[in-house]
């Protein structure tokens, strides 16, 4: 039943701001358990997407249903509760500093007041941080703060992450660990992911689909093709520098 | 310096009423910065155009009044102030009913620099909130003030310490406090050893709190 409804459906959906239009009549399906990736070039509307599917953008025209239900239709309170039940990535970790990484985790839960000790101790070592619980952010590297906001999106098992250009911010190798998490992730909570990025890399490596976005408008939805997957997993900085520059 | 000893002896027990005037003074203006000040410096900064929360009819007063006490020459406004004090304390006339103009510039001081700290808090930490559904007083409570409260204790030293320095104006309605010691005492006394070591306290006490604010802030902060 759960798997035959999207996750997500816009139809014909528009946002402008005064005169400029951030997204022209979007008709998009997400699936439930996909990795979808979201491209285009800066200005051209993925922030605006993602903002949409969070129910914090109103369309100025058409439809979206995310988890079913049309954001449009509900209380500013009722809207509040749906976004608790979508994760989100930012580029920039947007963590707590004065927060320990257990505090941090655990901060989407004690919002619904609830608490799991057992599954923050899970989520900590599934991101692979299972020793720094109890540090601050300010002494962890890009990669690992990246980790603590993974898991602070899973903590409220959410059925859909939306995640704005989140190894934009990191090196190559960090990029694919992190990348590599997020495939992890879909494959073992089944979590719908919705992946802003300008990387096209990073698209080829997990997404099974790529939507094109230019100046507002969807240019394309087409499926990755198994070739982008086979990019062999450089073992080392070196093997990269050595790729990229020929050397 | 034998002379200014001797002074200061015979002037011990004044001198410790005085500070313990200022400190009386100080204590509840403050207690009025944190409990009054903040509430309002938040409500300013979610409320101003463009804020989580606008309003513009929250926001003109509340900032209309900020500035307001702010700019009002103190001594002027201690005046201005003298019917409701009346009003409220039967009298005008001493350390207590003194205490009531600070307590407003102390609100209206802190008002702002609480305003300027979550200003000052990255964009971030806003977005992720509001992609946790976190209500309002969620967003204040466990986002913006956890993430400016070294900041805020910062700020509040700062805030302490101009209360200080308002509050030797207040001798006029006999507020007493250093200030007015070292202005009674000493200047009109022509003691002027006298008035140089009141100051002298009141300056440790400003040192003395500036690095105790500035060892909590620290300890406060993470970043
Ligand atoms: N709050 C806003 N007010 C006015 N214009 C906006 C606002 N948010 C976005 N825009 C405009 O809408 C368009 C799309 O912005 P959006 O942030 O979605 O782009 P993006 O594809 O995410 O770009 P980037 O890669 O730089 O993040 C841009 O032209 C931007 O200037
Ligand atoms: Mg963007």
């Amino acid at each position: 039943m759960l798997q035959a409804t999207p996750v997500a459906l816009l139809d014909g959906v528009t946002v402008t701001y005064g005169q400029a239009t951030a997204l022209d009549s979007i008709d998009l399906t997400i699936d439930r358990g996909e990795i979808i990736g979201i491209i285009g070039e800066s200005g051209a509307g993925k922030s605006t997407l993602l903002n949409v599917l969070d129910a914090v953008e109103t369309p100025s025209a058409g439809r979206v249903l995310v988890e079913g239900t049309d954001p449009t239709e509900l209380s500013a309170r009722e809207r509040r509760l749906l976004r608790r039940r979508i994760g989100m990535v930012f580029q920039g970790f947007n963590l707590l500093s004065n927060r320990t990484v257990r505090q941090n985790i655990a901060l989407p839960l004690k919002l619904q007041r609830r608490r799991d000790p057992a599954l923050i101790a899970e989520l900590l070592d599934y991101v692979g941080l299972g020793d720094y619980a109890d540090r601050y952010p300010a002494q962890l590297s890009g990669g690992q703060l990246q980790r603590v906001a993974i898991a602070r999106a899973l903590v409220t098992r959410p059925g859909l992450v939306l995640c704005d250009e989140p190894t934009s911010a990191l090196d190559t190798r960090t990029t694919e660990d992190i990348l590599t998490l997020l495939a992890d992730t879909r494959r073992d909570f089944g979590t719908t992911i919705v992946l802003v990025t300008h990387e096209l890399d990073a698209v080829g490596a997990i997404c099974d689909r790529a939507a094109v976005l230019e100046n507002g408008s969807l240019m394309s939805v087409f499926p990755i093709a198994p070739s982008a997957r086979e990019r062999p997993r450089e073992t080392s900085y070196l093997a990269h520098a050595r790729r990229v520059l020929g050397a | 310096m034998n002379d200014l000893l001797e002074s200061f002896a015979a002037n011990a027990d004044e001198i410790g009423i005085a500070l313990a005037e200022t400190g009386f003074m100080l204590a509840f203006s403050l207690a009025a910065a944190v409990l009054i000040g903040l509430p309002l410096g938040v409500m300013i900064f979610l409320t101003r155009p463009g804020g989580a929360q606008q309003s513009t009819p929250l926001w003109s007063v509340a900032n209309l009044y900020v500035t307001v006490v702010r700019s009002f020459p103190f001594l002027l406004f201690v005046v201005f102030l003298i019917p409701l004090t009346r009003a409220l304390y039967g009298t005008t006339f001493g350390t207590g009913a003194a205490t009531f103009p600070l307590c407003f510039v102390g609100v209206a001081i802190y008002a702002r620099l609480v305003e300027q700290i979550l200003l000052e808090v990255p964009p971030g930490i806003l977005q992720a909130a509001r992609s946790m559904g976190a209500s309002s007083a969620q967003t204040v409570v466990s986002f913006l003030l956890v993430e400016a409260r070294s900041g805020l204790v910062y700020a509040l030293t700062s805030a302490a310490i101009s209360l200080i320095s308002y509050s030797t104006v207040l001798g006029i309605v006999g507020g007493g406090g250093l200030g007015d010691f070292a202005l009674r005492y000493g200047y009109q006394e022509y003691d002027y050893g006298l008035m140089y070591s009141t100051i002298v306290i009141v300056i440790v006490c400003v040192l003395l709190l500036q690095t105790a604010g500035e060892k909590v802030s620290a300890a406060l902060d993470r970043r």
